[in-house]
C-alpha cells in the first residue's frame, strides 16, 4: 500500500506495520492509523506518520536513551486495551517538539505513546507525575548541547 | 452536576471503591485525597489540554528545520 507524506514523499508500507490508535493522538483524534518510519541517520528517533493525512506526523524518540530513569506504571486498563501480556509486548515512544533550534528540542514525557509491538495497538496516555513535563529538554544532560557537533553525535 | 458541601476531613464515596477526601483548604487551593483502584487513571484534567497543546505544537514542525535535523 502506497501513501503520500509531506516529509518522505511516497512511502510504500506493509499493511501489517500499521499501528492503530483507537483514540487517535490527543488533539488529532480523527486519525487512528499510523506507521513508524525509521530514520537511518538518526537511529534514536523515528517518524510517526499518519496513514490518512500526509501532513500529519510526529518526530518521536525512545525516551530511555535520553532519560534513563524515566518510568511509569502501566495501568491495568491500558494493558487490557492494548492486549499487553508481557513486558516484551511494550514499546514506549515520546513525541519530540522540534523548535527552530535543534539543540533545544524537547520531548513530551507527560504524554507517552505506548505500543503493543505484537498486536500493533497503541495509545497516548497522560501521566500525572510531577517529575515530568511536556517539554523536557532532550539534550539537558549534555553540557555541550550548544555545540552543534555534539548534538549531531548525540542523535546517533 | 452534583454539588456537595464538604468540610476538612470529610469525604465523598463514588461507587464501591472510590473515596475522595478533603484534606485541607487554603485560600483558593483545596488539597484532595483520592482512594481509587490502581488501574483507574486519575490525573488533573488540565493535563490533557497541556498534552493536546504540545501535540499540536509538535505536529506543526517546520519542514526546513526537520529536513536539516534529518540530514545530520
Amino acid at each position: 500500500m502506497k501513501i503520500m507524506t509531506d516529509f518522505f514523499g511516497e512511502v510504500d508500507l506493509d499493511e501489517e506495520a500499521i499501528i492503530s490508535f483507537e483514540n487517535g493522538i490527543l488533539a488529532f483524534e480523527e486519525f487512528k492509523e499510523y506507521i513508524l518510519i525509521d530514520l537511518p541517520e538518526n537511529p534514536k528517533f523515528k517518524w510517526l506518520q499518519a496513514v490518512h493525512n500526509k501532513n500529519l506526523g510526529f518526530l518521536v524518540t525512545t525516551p530511555f536513551y535520553f532519560f534513563p530513569s524515566y518510568e511509569f506504571d502501566l495501568k491495568e486498563k491500558v494493558k487490557q486495551d492494548l492486549a499487553i501480556k508481557t513486558e516484551e509486548d511494550v514499546a514506549v515512544f515520546t513525541i519530540v517538539t522540534l523548535g527552530q533550534d535543534v539543540a533545544k528540542m524537547t520531548t513530551n514525557l507527560l504524554g507517552p505513546i505506548v505500543i503493543n509491538v505484537n498486536t500493533k495497538k497503541a495509545l497516548q496516555i497522560v501521566l500525572d507525575d510531577v517529575r515530568y513535563s511536556t517539554k523536557e529538554l532532550v539534550f539537558r544532560v549534555n553540557p555541550d548541547a550548544e555545540n552543534e557537533d555534539s548534538v549531531k553525535e548525540a542523535c546517533k | 452536576m452534583l454539588v456537595l458541601t464538604r468540610k476538612k476531613g470529610q469525604s465523598i464515596k463514588i461507587g464501591d471503591d472510590i473515596i475522595i477526601t478533603i484534606i485541607d483548604s487554603k485560600g483558593e487551593g483545596v488539597r484532595i485525597g483520592i482512594d481509587a483502584p490502581k488501574d483507574l487513571a486519575v490525573f488533573r484534567s488540565e493535563l490533557v489540554e497541556t498534552v493536546k497543546g504540545e501535540n499540536r505544537e509538535a505536529a506543526s514542525v517546520n519542514i526546513e528545520v526537520l529536513k536539516s535535523f534529518l540530514r545530520e
